[in-house]
Parts: structure tokens; C-alpha cells; sequence
């Protein structure tokens, strides 16, 4: 018996995962490459572009330098700052809302096999629907305030996260589930403890996939009416054919979309989702 | 009607009252049949079965694969209902789901997200919930206490951080085992536990489980398709039939114990008890013709 216990623990040990220093000291060289790679990629697009573009025609492609310029001219006169804040609490309100309804309702679906069944073909039909045509209708029901915006940035949230979160609980191992049962789980029990986190790292990829769709919500809203918001800015300096300030709104986009990305992907780390 | 009595405790009585009975087995179940139907076609998976298990005993049971013998122990838990029939354990009509059954399942059901420690701690985690937690009925230290006797019992000892998938297959099983004995009653089910583990480890882990059953008397329900494994670990192995199953044979397993799993195997007993068995084993669905019965079983033993 004793002999077969160090067996037992010598075989255990190796299957253990060490560090290997050779690995982890190639691993950061690689890394090093790579982002240094990127970095090169960039700059030598940017020239590519401050080059080629007032070539193309001012109104066509417009240059780094001007797009930069027009940048610091909408900062200094505040107009930036106004837009932005406009358009982040549209984009931060419908994604809340969208990504909060879509996570209750995955989970109230999810546990509910008539409910899912009853209101699946309705769903269906209603994500079908391109939201960005349901725009003017809002416009009309909302008025043209924040609402309207907020409301399509809730829909294109919405149901990204709503399906991410019904397959994410669908798709927790049922031996699982019967095991914890056994242990004498209550339903709210098992939700904590099992469904839930094992639909983590599925939500957590609806709610990531989620930021750049509620930020098209926002900005399609304020195209269809508005008179503030970057998506406003856009518009507007496309009917000036102010090049430069349509591709300045743009990188506020990009800037904005990565931030809230960055966000979510922190989140989704502290949560255990991801790794 | 096929009825099976087995000879630990089990009362003989046909018209068995449990609360009359001085000792009820701990597991019974009376002329349980189950169909399952599949795309329209309904499927016998057991057929008239009648089983009693003592309390304390280890029975194991043995058949080809699609016989039911997982379907006894679906039965058994409650996560199904038998089609006619009734299952009791020990004075209880077994109706919905037994909370408190240990059951080990082919599959390990650990939660990828938690520690070993905190996979074993699980089921006191959910006992300790709500009102009991505030009447104090289940101290921390008791709880802490409790998982460190059920990592040690099943050598996990050093292990308790790691994540099920820093672990073998084996060592999985362990944690599962731990995770078990902290929360399952008397009855503990085992669907083949050691099936996905390479022959070694099989033979560590039921020695394993050998020395916690007999400091930890359980009733324990083991199914599993290897002979060797039933002999050495059980008090009796029900043979089952091929779809639909019936029991064919209850084997008393008379080896001396405590056993050693792998110099049990030398035992002439052990080879007169494999050959009873296999000569009454169906073989598996579309398989050829086997050899005549007479023919030597494989030899035993793992070559040490």
C-alpha cells in the first residue's frame, strides 16, 4: 500500500506544470518583435498616408498632419469636449441599459424551457430587424433629445449580449448541474455557483462584441437628428467637405471604442472570465 | 419475474414492509423496469429488475455496455423515474431527486474555476447557506476541518490549490472522490469512476477506494465493465443481460479481506469467480461469436 502511495505521488508531481526560464525569456523576445512590428506598420501607413494623400485631392483622403490640425482646433475651442461628452453618455447609458436587459433576459430565457420556447420565434423575427432602420421611429417616439440615441445604442447591445448569455447558461454541462443538485443546491444556488460562472466567459464575449455595436447606435442616432455628438460632427464636416474634421471624428470614435474595450476586457479579467 | 435476493441483511420476505423490517437495505428496487423512447421507437433499457443492497455492502455490477446498468443508477438518484416499479432507499420511496447520494459519474463533474480545495468545499458551501449559516449550525473550522480530512483521505494533500486542469486524469478523480465523501450520505454511486484511467492508476485508485470504504462503511453501488475491477472490490457483482436489461446472476464475492487489488488477482478463488462471470456475460451488440467458455480468462495481474 505504501509502495503504491509514492508511486501514486511521483506520478502526480510530473504532471504538474513548471516554469520554464529558456521559455518565458524567448517568450518576451517574441513579444518584443511583435509589438515593435506594429509600431513599424503604423508609422510607415501614416507616411503612406501624408504622402499619397493631398495627392489624391484635399477633399479626397485629406493628411495625417491636417486630420491632426483639425483636432486641435476643435479641442481649443471646446466644441471636441462638448461632442464627446455628448455622445459617451448616449453610447454609456444605451450600453448599460442594452447589455443589463440582455443578461436578465438571457438568464430569465435560459431558465425557463416554455418561456424560451414561446417567445423564440418572436425574438427571431425582432433581431432580424435591421435596428439602424427602427432610427426615424425612435426619432418620432422619442423625440430628438438623448433618448432616441440611447435607445438604439440599448438595441444594438441588447441582443449581442442577450444570446451570448441564453447559449453561455444553455451550455453548462447538465452532468454538472445534476452533480451540484445533488449536494443539495437550490435553484438561486446553482445559478451562483454553477451556471453563472460558467456562462462567464460567454457573456463576457457578448458584452465585448456589444461596445462597438451600441457606439453604431449612438452615432446613427445622432445622424438621423441631432445637433451635438461626434456623430453631429461627423455630419457636419462632411457637408462642409472638411475632410480632415470627418477623419478627426473618426479617431475620437476609435480612441472612444478602444477605451471601452479596454474597460470590458478588464472587467472580464478581474471577473476570472479570461486569463 | 426475475427476483434477486442478495444474502447481506436483505429480507427475504416477498411482501417486504420497509417499516416493519428490522433492517432495511439500503437500496431496493422492486420490479423496475424503464423504456426510453428515441425518435418514436421505445427502448427497454431495463426489464422486471428486483435488487436489495445491505447496508455496508459494496456491490458491483457488471454487464455489457447498454444493458442499464447506468440507468439502475439514474434510477436510484432520482434524475430518472422507472417506467413500473418502485425504488426505496432504506425506508424512503425514492420519487425526486435524492439530495445527499454520492455520486461519481464517468464524466468529473468539477468546476473548472474553482481550486481542488474549493471544489471539495463545495457542497458545505451550499449547506451552509442562508439560515444556517446564521444559526451557526456549520462553523468555518468544522468546514475547514472536513475538507482537509476528505483531501487527505484521498492524498491530495499539497494539492489543494491547483485547478482541475493542472491536474492528471487520475488526481481529478481523486478531487471528485473528496468532493463526494464530504457531502454523500450513506448510499455512494459510482458509474465505471476509473474507466478513463490508464490500467496503473486504476489499480492505485481502487486500492484507494478499498482502504477509505473500510474505514468509511458506505453503501457503495459501483458499475463497471471490467470483471477484474468487480471481483476485487465487491461484496457480490450483479451480472446484467444485454438490452433489455434483467439481472442474470447475483456472484457472492467470498475473497478474504482487506484485498489488495493487485495480489488479489493471484488468488485461485479470483480466477474460479472470473470465469463463473464471464461465462454468464453476454457479449457486447454485434459482436462475433466468442470463444468456447472453457477458453482461460485473461491472465491476471499487473505484472509485478
Amino acid at each position: 500500500m505504501s509502495e503504491l502511495s509514492d508511486v501514486r505521488l511521483e506520478l502526480a508531481e510530473g504532471v504538474v506544470r513548471g516554469v520554464d526560464q529558456e521559455a518565458e525569456r524567448k517568450g518576451r523576445r517574441a513579444r518584443l518583435l511583435l509589438h515593435g512590428g506594429r509600431l513599424g506598420l503604423l508609422l510607415v501607413s501614416l507616411g503612406a498616408w501624408q504622402y499619397f494623400g493631398p495627392r489624391l485631392g484635399q477633399i479626397v483622403a485629406s493628411s495625417p498632419v491636417q486630420v491632426f490640425q483639425a483636432l486641435v482646433d476643435l479641442a481649443r475651442s471646446g466644441a471636441l469636449w462638448q461632442d464627446l461628452a455628448t455622445t459617451l453618455e448616449e453610447v454609456l447609458l444605451g450600453y448599460l441599459c442594452g447589455a443589463g436587459a440582455g443578461v436578465l433576459c438571457g438568464a430569465i430565457l435560459a431558465s425557463s424551457d416554455l418561456l424560451a420556447g414561446l417567445l423564440d420565434p418572436f425574438i427571431i423575427a425582432i433581431y432580424g430587424i435591421p435596428k439602424i432602420a427602427l432610427g426615424p421611429l425612435l426619432v418620432v417616439w422619442f423625440g430628438i433629445s438623448l433618448a432616441p440615441k440611447v435607445a438604439l445604442a440599448a438595441l444594438m447591445t441588447f441582443f449581442l449580449v442577450f444570446f451570448a448569455t441564453y447559449q453561455g447558461m444553455r451550455n453548462v454541462d447538465s452532468d454538472t448541474i445534476n452533480a451540484v443538485r445533488l449536494m443539495g443546491a437550490s435553484p438561486l444556488q446553482l445559478r451562483r455557483y454553477v451556471i453563472f460562472p460558467g456562462a462567464r466567459a460567454s457573456i463576457f464575449l457578448g458584452l465585448k462584441l456589444g461596445v462597438p455595436e451600441a457606439l453604431v447606435g449612438a452615432i446613427v442616432g445622432e445622424f438621423v437628428s441631432s445637433s451635438r455628438g461626434i456623430g453631429y460632427a461627423i455630419q457636419y464636416a462632411t457637408a462642409q467637405l472638411d475632410t480632415a474634421g470627418v477623419f478627426a471624428g473618426l479617431l475620437v470614435l476609435t480612441v472612444l471604442s478602444l477605451t471601452l474595450n479596454a474597460l470590458v476586457n478588464r472587467a472580464s479579467k478581474k471577473s476570472g472570465a479570461s486569463r | 419475474m426475475v427476483r434477486t435476493t442478495l444474502p447481506y441483511g436483505a429480507p427475504p420476505d416477498r411482501d417486504y414492509c420497509p417499516s416493519a423490517a428490522a433492517a432495511p437495505p439500503a437500496i431496493s428496487l422492486q420490479e423496475v423496469t424503464k423504456h426510453f423512447y428515441k425518435r418514436g421507437t421505445r427502448i427497454t433499457a431495463l426489464s422486471n429488475v428486483s435488487l436489495h443492497v445491505a447496508r455496508g455492502a459494496f456491490v458491483a455490477i457488471v454487464g455489457p455496455s447498454g444493458c442499464g446498468k447506468s440507468t439502475i443508477l439514474d434510477l436510484i438518484v432520482g434524475t430518472e423515474k422507472p417506467s413500473a416499479g418502485t425504488i426505496h432507499c432504506g425506508t424512503e420511496r425514492v420519487e425526486h431527486l435524492r439530495v445527499g447520494t454520492g455520486y461519481l459519474t464517468q464524466h468529473d463533474t468539477l468546476l473548472p474555476w474553482r481550486s481542488v480545495e474549493q471544489n471539495v468545499r463545495l457542497p458545505l458551501d451550499i449547506a451552509a447557506h442562508g439560515l444556517d449559516r446564521l444559526r451557526g449550525r456549520r462553523t468555518d473550522a468544522a468546514a475547514e476541518e472536513r475538507v482537509a480530512w476528505a483531501i487527505n483521505l484521498v492524498g491530495l494533500k499539497g494539492f489543494e490549490h491547483h485547478l482541475p486542469e493542472e491536474l492528471s486524469g487520475g488526481m481529478r478523480k481523486r478531487a471528485a472522490l473528496a468532493q463526494t465523501l464530504v457531502y454523500a450520505g450513506e448510499t455512494v454511486l459510482m458509474d465505471e469512476p476509473f474507466g478513463a484511467l490508464d490500467f496503473q492508476m486504476r489499480l492505485l485508485m481502487q486500492a484507494e477506494l478499498l482502504q477509505i470504504w473500510s474505514t468509511e462503511r458506505r453503501t457503495i453501488v459501483f458499475v463497471t465493465h471490467d470483471i477484474e475491477e468487480a471481483i476485487v472490490l465487491s461484496d457480490q457483482v450483479v451480472i446484467m443481460s444485454r438490452r433489455p436489461g434483467r439481472i442474470r446472476d447475483i456472484v457472492p464475492i467470498d475473497l478474504p479481506r482487506p484485498r489488495d487489488p493487485v495480489t488479489a488477482r493471484f488468488i485461485p478463488r479470483f480466477r474460479e469467480l472470473y470465469q463463473r462471470i464471464w461465462d454468464q456475460l453476454d457479449p457486447p451488440e454485434n459482436a462475433r461469436p466468442r470463444a468456447p467458455p472453457n477458453a482461460a480468462p485473461p491472465a491476471a495481474g499487473a505484472g509485478q
